[in-house]
């Protein structure tokens, strides 16, 4: 549905987006991840034919969104950073308006206009003017507005941001309910967004892709071993070197990090071992009969969180 | 065709839900209205006057009166446009930059000809509307007008003031466009309107202007090629 092929944009010199590929298959959700400033708008904003690029194409539903960017605009539903509202019309009208724009049929605007609203659930506010909404309904607003004319893709820019906790929900289960049908692309610069709405994620580090894999693989595939965190007590020199030398003889730890706590009197170790082994039995009896006080062991598994840290971190190395 | 129409009426509906359409009509009908009855009276006195000169010195009186009217009303016009043009046209494109609804249009599938077609066309036509209602006045006139008034004079000297709000209003949408400020745009509007106005032979700036810099900026002048006529 959408592919992308070594698509470049430079603003003068700084490259904002430098030479990324990836294709999204049709209903998938792909999440584009990335720091603030990686180049996930500028790229959103070159496949809606906003921007054009420096080089590199783009083709959405086979069409060259630069050299055939209508046909492209009317196969696409976009949400900016800020939904793009006018304040002082009432949500039907200025969802009418949008329908209209976006090229439906003059007959069919009051019908493709009721689904938005039913989809986005603002049926029972149609008649209230856009600037007394809240955050949240105004982003159901700005959700409606890139659905109206059925696109076949709808690309999301950060929709979630600025909303509370249950309004995060909502949206999340609204742009779940519409992929299938549509084929999505929504960017993010928060975590577990992704891990919940998205197929495949492509992550994006200043203009680069650093990796693009479904959130399961990713998390597989970067974490290369487990990760041990245990606590004892003593938050001294000395607890610390009885602690790594109790541990050296330990095989299959790959990186041993201290953290000692001396107002808490404790010292936390966050242990890295290889992939596939259960180490936990093992550090424990080795901490106890090192005399050791144990306070608390637990393994972690990598989140979507830290393979981000790695990713983007390696980058800046 | 139907992206220009849908953008024409959003324009048109979005300046009379804010207040803008209602004060920029109010105070130019307020104002054209009573500045149509002084020069009409000023007129009047005036060629009673010239009427009775020419009763004691023989000959006729020589005075064309609705040319007079026309001349002054439109010139007064002209001048109430410089103020309000400004308003009308401040926020048309700056206004959709500052709310992101600039990105909307701009990937919709419109062409850029078809934004800037509907929205200088709902421009147009505030003014139009803001227009209408003064040729009430030259009605009124004609009702007790002897001889019969002349709509040739008229009708040219409302052609004159619609093309010159189109230029005021194609001006003021370009400017519009350049900053994201409606009171940026307004202002700078607003200032080159007034230099291209004001800026005739007599003006105080010309004649401190060197002669090859006077000619050119007084080609500029839109308001001289308006008087001209």
């Amino acid at each position: 549905m959408i592919e992308v092929d070594h698509l470049t944009k430079s603003y003068g010199i700084a490259r904002a987006v430098n030479d990324i590929s990836f294709t999204v298959r049709k209903g998938e959700i792909l999440g584009f991840l990335g720091p603030n400033g990686a180049g996930k708008t500028t790229t959103m904003r070159i496949l809606t034919g906003y921007l054009p690029a420096t080089s590199g194409t783009a083709r959405i539903a086979g069409f060259d969104v630069f050299e055939q960017s209508m046909e492209v605009r009317r196969r696409i539903g976009y949400l900016p950073e800020t939904p793009p509202l006018y304040p002082e019309m009432s949500i039907e009208d200025y969802l009418g308006f949008v329908a209209r724009i976006k090229g439906v049929e003059p007959g069919n605007v009051a019908k493709r206009v009721e689904e938005a609203m039913k989809m986005t659930n603002l049926a029972d506010r149609r008649s209230e003017l856009i600037k007394r909404l809240s955050r949240g309904y105004k982003q159901r607003v700005g959700i409606a507005q890139a659905i109206v004319h059925n696109p076949d893709v709808v690309i999301l820019d950060e929709p979630t941001v600025g909303l509370d906790p249950n309004q995060i929900k909502d949206v999340r289960n609204l742009i779940k309910g519409l992929a299938g049908e549509h084929t999505i692309i929504l960017s993010t610069h928060i975590l577990p967004e992704v891990e919940m709405t998205c197929d495949r994620v492509v992550i994006i580090n200043k203009g680069k892709i650093a990796a693009i894999d479904t959130p399961g693989n990713l998390t597989a595939q970067v974490s290369k071993g487990e990760r041990v965190i245990v606590t004892v007590r003593g938050g001294d020199d000395e607890t610390a070197t009885k602690l790594s030398e109790s541990l050296g003889s330990v095989e299959g730890i790959n990186n041993l990090e201290l953290q000692p706590n001396a107002e808490k009197g404790q010292l936390t170790a966050n242990i890295e071992t290889s992939h596939g082994l259960d180490l936990r039995g093992q550090i424990a009896s080795r901490l106890v009969s090192g005399g050791l006080e144990l306070l608390e062991l637990r393994s972690v598994t990598l989140s979507l969180e830290d393979i981000f840290m790695q990713l983007t971190t390696q980058e800046a190395a | 065709m139907k992206g220009i129409l849908a953008i024409f009426r959003r324009e048109m509906k979005s300046y009379f839900v804010s207040p803008i359409a209602y004060i920029v009509i109010g105070f130019f009908l307020v104002i054209s209205g009573y500045f149509f009855a002084n020069i009409l009276s000023i007129l009047i006195e005036r060629s009673f006057m010239a009427q009775m000169q020419a009763q004691r010195m023989g000959g006729p009186a020589d005075m064309d009166v609705p040319g007079l009217v026309i001349r002054n009303f439109i010139g007064l016009v002209a001048t109430l446009l410089l103020f309000l043009v400004p308003m009308m046209t401040m926020g048309v494109y700056s206004e959709e930059r500052k709310r992101g609804t600039m990105e909307m249009l701009m990937t919709s599938p419109l062409t850029e000809l078809q934004i800037v077609i509907g929205k200088y066309l709902a421009s147009l036509a505030l003014f139009l509307l803001m227009l209408v209602p003064t040729l009430f006045y030259h009605l009124m006139v004609s009702l007790y007008s002897d001889p019969a008034m002349p709509w040739r004079i008229v009708g040219s000297g409302y052609l004159g003031i619609v093309l010159l709000g189109a230029v005021l209003i194609a001006l003021g949408s370009f400017i519009s466009s350049l900053t994201e400020s409606q009171i940026v745009a307004g202002v700078v509007t607003f200032v080159i309107f007034c230099c291209s106005g004001f800026s005739t032979s007599g003006c105080a700036v010309h004649r401190r202007l060197p002669e090859r810099f006077s000619s050119t900026s007084q080609s500029c002048s839109i308001m001289i090629h308006s008087r001209r006529g």
